[in-house]
């Protein structure tokens, strides 16, 4: 006892000359009231907690504390953290079905490019593979920054309200049916010319339209970029195949 | 708590002048008659203070004191009693200490009537008394509480403390913020957790046999419908195609490299379960279909290493196996294309004319 009395007090020596006195639950509270007093009184907010059970102290020092937490989180979220499209969210809707849509596009493009007999067509499906194939690997590249799947067995469109109306056989808006390629790709010199630059028009027309329906859904800022400059660009092909197919003296098709 | 106040005024005193006995006697008694005297339910001061000074004194009363401690609240005047027979022995036992005692002892009234505040300054020595009295804090806390030590315990600091506590939890969202993308991505299930969660799916990935050379000609497979190997140079167009008549092995597998999947069912599978399988794959990216004479079983999907046998086009399993694996997720070559590959449907591989590979796969 002897002993152990000495070692107590040296160690309450040594604590008071370093001040630290807030461990001990006995203890503790009188020591740190006794600084609170030397160092000019108690503050309001202790005159708010002494009129606190210690039930109720320990109640507001929970709540403070979890407040604390709230602010500290929501501020940190909001300055920071960019928010990542979810599962079901247009976004990922839009970046899966349009990489399918313009894997179409590059089928066509790819065939023109190799078969064409014009070659300002030929430079055509170069320039509209090559572009819509980047385009597939920025979408895939979201998809897996996001944490998604690159496809689901959700059905095509489903991303829009409405949009199973559009979708025929997995197709989605503009795109060609597997004959209506194949049918394409045994045709040559003018007659492939005109049937691509009809086939193009109308899959870019439908690209063009499902771009609008993302761009309604408010999508986040990569998103919106990409299918922007997606609109702009179709647009302005759009307006050179109806020139092309003006000049081929043949119409649209549906 | 009123006893830690009192005691430590009156311990640097003790230790100095008189001997370490007498202090651990002289702090029992003390502790233990301010808290009683004052308040008849300062019972926390009563045990703790009485059990030191037991053991030293090793006493009747000392062991009086330790029970009238714990009872203190409901039996006020014994315990006053006891206490003070203690006190009484203590200083007789170490004559040194008497002044040091009377002296301890006026010090240690004050602090309990004025709320000890004055002893707090002192209560520092406390924790490791405190530590050195287990017993008397489990006995004695909880049923105290109440009464005796809300006095002192409004003098807490709370500034410090809710500084600390604020920057703590500050701290532990900073960390919890900046800690849950990882927790969120370790929960969110990768297509590997999927396929692994696909009863009868046969992987061969790291098999030996799994190389992926171009070769002509017919070439030989471990696995039937091949799931992987050395392929034909031209791939078979996989762009949602769906095959009525059996098609290139090798060019399917190239197909798989690429990332397709590849759905193939035995052609007496009835037809409307083709067309059930069908329509899973009809022009969508990455996938096509084709019969498969003498297959083992009705059905069969296979990736780039990984297949699936299934004996009905209902199984659930079809839609997980597409749903992990579908999107080329899985592609030996991202980003290569299912298109410009060939249409034709014809179980012999395009022989590369010319090019003298023809037996290279043989």
């Amino acid at each position: 006892m002897t002993v152990a009395t000495t070692t107590k007090r040296q160690a309450g020596a040594s604590s008071a000359r370093s001040g630290l006195s807030g461990r001990s639950g006995l203890s503790g509270r009188s020591g740190l009231s006794a600084r609170s007093g030397a160092s000019g009184g108690s503050s309001s907010l202790t005159s708010i907690l002494r009129g606190l059970s210690p039930r109720g102290r320990v109640a507001l020092g929970i709540l403070c504390a979890l407040v604390v937490a709230v602010i500290g989180f929501t501020v940190g979220s909001a300055a920071a953290r960019p928010s990542y499209p979810a599962e079901g969210s247009a976004d990922a809707g839009f970046a899966r079905d349009m990489s399918a849509h313009h894997a179409q596009a590059v089928e066509l493009a790819m065939m023109a490019h190799q078969q064409a007999s014009l070659s300002d067509i030929r430079t055509l499906g170069g320039d509209i593979a090559l572009t819509q194939q980047a385009q597939i690997g920025m979408m895939q590249t979201w998809l897996k920054h996001w944490g998604l799947p690159p496809t689901t067995t959700a059905a095509p469109m489903a991303w829009v309200p409405g949009g199973d109306s559009m979708v025929r056989d997995n197709l989605m808006p503009g795109m060609a049916t597997r004959d209506e390629v194949e049918k394409l790709k045994a045709m040559s010199g003018r007659d492939f010319d005109v049937y691509f630059v009809q086939l193009m028009l109308r899959h870019h027309i439908g690209g063009i339209h499902m771009v609008d329906e993302v761009l309604k859904q408010n999508p986040t800022s990569d998103v919106r970029a990409l299918a922007e400059t997606m609109k702009t660009g179709q647009t302005k092909e759009v307006v050179l195949l109806q020139q092309l197919l003006k000049e081929f003296g043949a119409s649209p098709i549906n | 708590m009123s006893t830690g106040d009192t005691r430590r005024p009156a311990t640097p005193n003790n230790g100095k002048s008189t001997g370490e006995p007498a202090e651990t006697v002289g702090d029992g008694p003390r502790g233990g008659v301010l808290p009683v005297k004052k308040a008849t339910s300062a019972s926390n001061g009563g045990s703790r203070g009485a059990r030191p000074a037991a053991k030293v004194a090793g006493s009747k009363a000392a062991g009086g004191k330790t029970t009238g401690g714990k009872t203190a609240s409901v039996k006020a005047a014994p315990v006053v009693d006891e206490l003070e027979d203690v006190e009484d022995e203590a200083p007789a036992r170490t004559a040194a200490s008497r002044s040091t005692a009377s002296a301890r002892s006026t010090t240690a009234t004050r602090p309990a009537k004025a709320g000890s505040r004055p002893g707090s300054g002192r209560a520092l020595f406390a924790e490791a008394p405190a530590k050195g009295r287990p017993q008397g804090k489990s006995a004695g806390g909880k049923g105290r509480k109440p009464t005796g030590p809300v006095k002192v315990a409004e003098s807490r600091n709370w500034g410090p403390i809710a500084l600390f506590s604020f920057v703590g939890v500050l701290a532990l969202a900073i960390i919890g913020y900046a800690a849950w993308p990882s927790i969120v991505d370790a929960t969110k299930p990768s297509w590997k957790d999927q396929l692994a969660s696909i009863s009868g799916l046969a992987s061969y990935k790291g098999e030996t046999w799994l190389t992926a050379n171009h070769k002509s000609g017919v070439l030989e497979y471990p696995v039937y419908p091949p799931v992987g190997g050395d392929h034909n140079p031209t791939w078979q167009n996989c762009m949602g195609d769906v095959y009525t008549s059996e098609i290139s092995k090798e060019q399917a597998v190239h197909s798989l490299e690429h990332g397709a999947i590849w759905v193939t069912y035995r052609p007496d599978l009835p037809a409307d379960q083709v067309e059930k399988l069908a329509s899973k794959v009809r022009n969508k990216s990455y996938m096509m279909m084709s019969p498969y004479p003498g297959l083992d079983q009705p059905i069969s999907l296979q990736t780039w290493g990984y297949q699936l046998k299934v004996s009905d086009a209902n199984d659930g399993r079809i839609d997980q196996f597409i749903s992990a694996l579908g999107g080329a997720v899985d592609s030996q070559e991202p980003g290569a294309v299912c298109s410009g590959g060939i249409t034709d449907a014809t179980p012999t591989p395009l022989d590369m004319a010319g090019t003298g590979m023809d037996s290279a796969g043989q």
